[in-house]
């Protein structure tokens, strides 16, 4: 077990070029999927796309899976500000209606 | 070569500091370009179709070919990382090279995409502006400011890894137990990672 778990350089090379192959197959599928006929969902699949490639990266390379406490704190602190942002910002935006002009300035 | 710093007692109790350091720059990172993400979904919900005019006109080719390249830089970045701990010092200094190097390329790539853009004055208030649709000029206000704010990131990401790389090769900092590499790895991987999102929003619509 000891002697299994031993790093060399090559299996560091292999295992980077294992995730760069899955990064890769994964650029190909999203730039594929732009040209596809679906209308709306091309932006959500080319998010999810994108979503996935960070994850990857976050996980694997930047070691979030072995990152202690503090590490996911400031993640989840940065990420939850993000989704506040966005959130109140559509609340706002998608619930607007919009009044005939001639209307609006009757108002007045 | 001195390794641990005041005012930490064990070089453990470092590595982590610098690790929580850097998340937190990181996640204010992640709220700076999410003030551009939040205007540039607001202004795409205004103009759907004047976004995907616009969207169509970026360069499909070197914008795929530049996502290739900071892909790979991120596999090289974590060999130089993986190595450092291993204390394999030619991977480390084969990894940081590599990334770099693709790190410049990704620019001069980026480079010539601007000036063909600038010459086909593809910038907001220009009269020769080619997409007449309502919001195609807000998209690449949007595509200059994003594009060069990651650029800004991207130079002095290079400039950091090969400084790190020189001071590796001559042995100036104790690089197999201090968390540098790793908190170098974890800046260039952010890099990499908001470019993964801008890709789809500024290449992808509009196709």
């Amino acid at each position: 077990m000891e002697k299994n778990s031993h790093p060399t350089p090559t299996r560091f090379w292999l295992r980077a070029a294992a995730v760069w192959v899955v990064l890769s197959l994964a650029l190909a599928a999203t730039v594929a999927g732009a040209f596809l006929d679906i209308g709306a969902f091309k932006l959500p699949l080319a998010l999810a796309i994108a979503a996935f490639k960070a994850g990857v990266v976050a996980i694997i390379f930047m070691e979030l899976a072995k990152a202690g406490a503090g590490p996911r704190l400031a993640i989840l602190a940065g990420g939850l500000w993000f989704a506040l942002m966005i959130g109140l910002t559509f609340a706002d935006v998608a619930t607007r209606q919009h009044l005939d002009p001639a209307v609006s300035s009757t108002q007045h | 070569m001195s390794s641990l710093n005041e005012p930490f007692d064990t070089i453990t109790r470092q590595r982590s500091a610098a690790e929580f350091g850097i998340w937190i720059f990181l996640a204010s990172e992640v709220l700076f370009f999410g003030g551009l993400f939040t205007g540039y979904s607001v202004y795409r919900f205004s103009y759907p179709t004047g976004f995907a005019a616009a969207g169509a006109e970026t360069d499909l080719l070197i914008g795929t070919a530049n996502t290739a390249l900071l892909l790979t830089s991120s596999a090289t970045m974590a060999v130089a990382v993986w190595s450092g701990r291993a204390g394999f010092r030619r991977q480390v200094l084969w990894g940081l090279s590599l990334t770099a190097l693709l790190g410049a390329g990704f620019m001069v790539l980026k480079a010539i995409e601007y000036y063909n853009d600038f010459t086909e004055s593809l910038i907001p208030g220009s009269p020769d502006f080619p997409v007449p649709d309502a919001g195609a000029q807000v998209f690449f206000s949007f595509y200059w400011v994003m594009t060069a704010l990651h650029a800004v990131h991207l130079t002095i990401g290079v400039g950091a890894v090969m400084t790190t790389a020189i001071r590796v090769w001559l042995d100036r900092f104790d690089w197999r137990s201090t968390g540098l590499l790793h908190v170098l790895g974890l800046y260039w991987h952010l890099i990499d990672v908001i470019w993964i999102v801008l890709f789809p929003l500024l290449y992808l619509l509009g196709r």
